[in-house]
């Protein structure tokens, strides 16, 4: 698995404290992903702590493709600017996630009336329908609640996961590491 | 200032600096694709106006670089080996030298943009 799909993954997913993280990739092809910047589908299991004691397993989505970008001598400006020493400008688009909506692994239904009408106020808002653009990464998905299997009946909170439901070029953004 | 964007139909030359496996030997090898199937970075024809406060400009064409990268956040088309050229430009005044030296793009690759000799600019 190639860092960058890492990264994304790690990008994905609230730090929750004792929990570990696997992941395994589907769809992946010898090629790499199609041009332009695309959904990619991950199973996701989290554990409760190394052990594995609780567990459980959500499908979440990365966006993974391939943006336009380009390197060229810099304008006088540009030059000027840096004290003659970015000769080179570099200008380019990243493959990001730009929409968001929620997601319930097993919520009830009271919680899906309740994002329903978070999301009607978005509308009044005029964000538009169950759509969100993107300022930070952490904004830009949608919340999948993952609910951790135990064993003998042993009870423990769901996990909040994070997951992209689309994808484009856009404007490149620092990552958190 | 643009890169020659020809029809996507129009197939252009990627040269392709190959490392071969022992590392030892550099052979290069020119490769047609279609411009619009493209992956990765490739040298590719650039245009400019040189300019400076004092002279007037002068259109230069050289070798810059262009491509898609499989990109997270960072990674973007950039100069891998770069060579210099200078020109003298039009018009300066007595107190403005007219040298200009900007760099040529000799290989390409993608990889994170690096602020130590780049203005790293995303839109």
């Amino acid at each position: 698995m190639s860092p960058c799909v890492t990264s994304h993954l790690c990008f994905l997913v609230l730090p929750v404290m004792t929990v570990v993280l696997f992941l395994s990739p589907i769809g992946w092809t010898l090629d790499g992903p199609a041009l332009g910047c695309h959904l990619y589908p991950f199973n996701v299991t989290i554990r409760s702590d190394r052990r594995g004691t609780c567990r459980g397993t959500h499908l979440v989505h990365a966006c993974v493709g391939y943006c336009e970008s380009s390197a060229f001598p810099s304008r006088y400006s540009v030059l000027a600017a840096s004290n003659f020493t970015h000769n080179i400008t570099s200008t380019s688009r990243c493959c990001t996630i730009s929409k968001e909506a929620k997601v319930r692994g097993r919520g009830g239904e009271r919680e899906r009336e309740r994002e329903r009408e978070r999301e009607r106020e978005r509308e009044r808002e005029g964000w538009g329908e169950g759509e969100t653009y993107v300022f930070m990464c952490m904004f830009a998905s949608l919340q999948v609640k993952v609910r951790l299997d135990c064993p003998r009946g042993r009870h423990h909170d769901d996990i909040e996961i994070l997951t992209a439901t689309a994808c484009r070029c856009d404007m490149c953004r620092k990552s958190h590491d | 200032m643009s890169l020659h964007a020809s029809s996507s139909l129009f197939l252009f030359l990627v040269t392709v600096a190959c490392l071969a496996a022992g590392g030892m030997a550099v052979s290069s090898v020119t490769v047609a694709t279609a411009l619009h199937e493209f992956r990765g970075c490739a040298v590719r024809e650039f245009s400019f106006v040189a300019q400076k406060p004092g002279c007037r400009g002068l259109k230069i064409t050289t070798e810059a670089c262009w491509g898609r990268c499989h990109t997270w956040e960072k990674v973007v088309a950039s100069v891998i080996n770069k060579g210099g050229r200078g020109v003298r430009l039009p018009g300066c005044r007595a107190d403005v030298s007219p040298l200009y030296h900007y760099p040529v793009a000799l290989h390409c690759h993608c990889s994170a943009c690096s602020t130590r000799d780049t203005e790293c600019e995303t839109f």
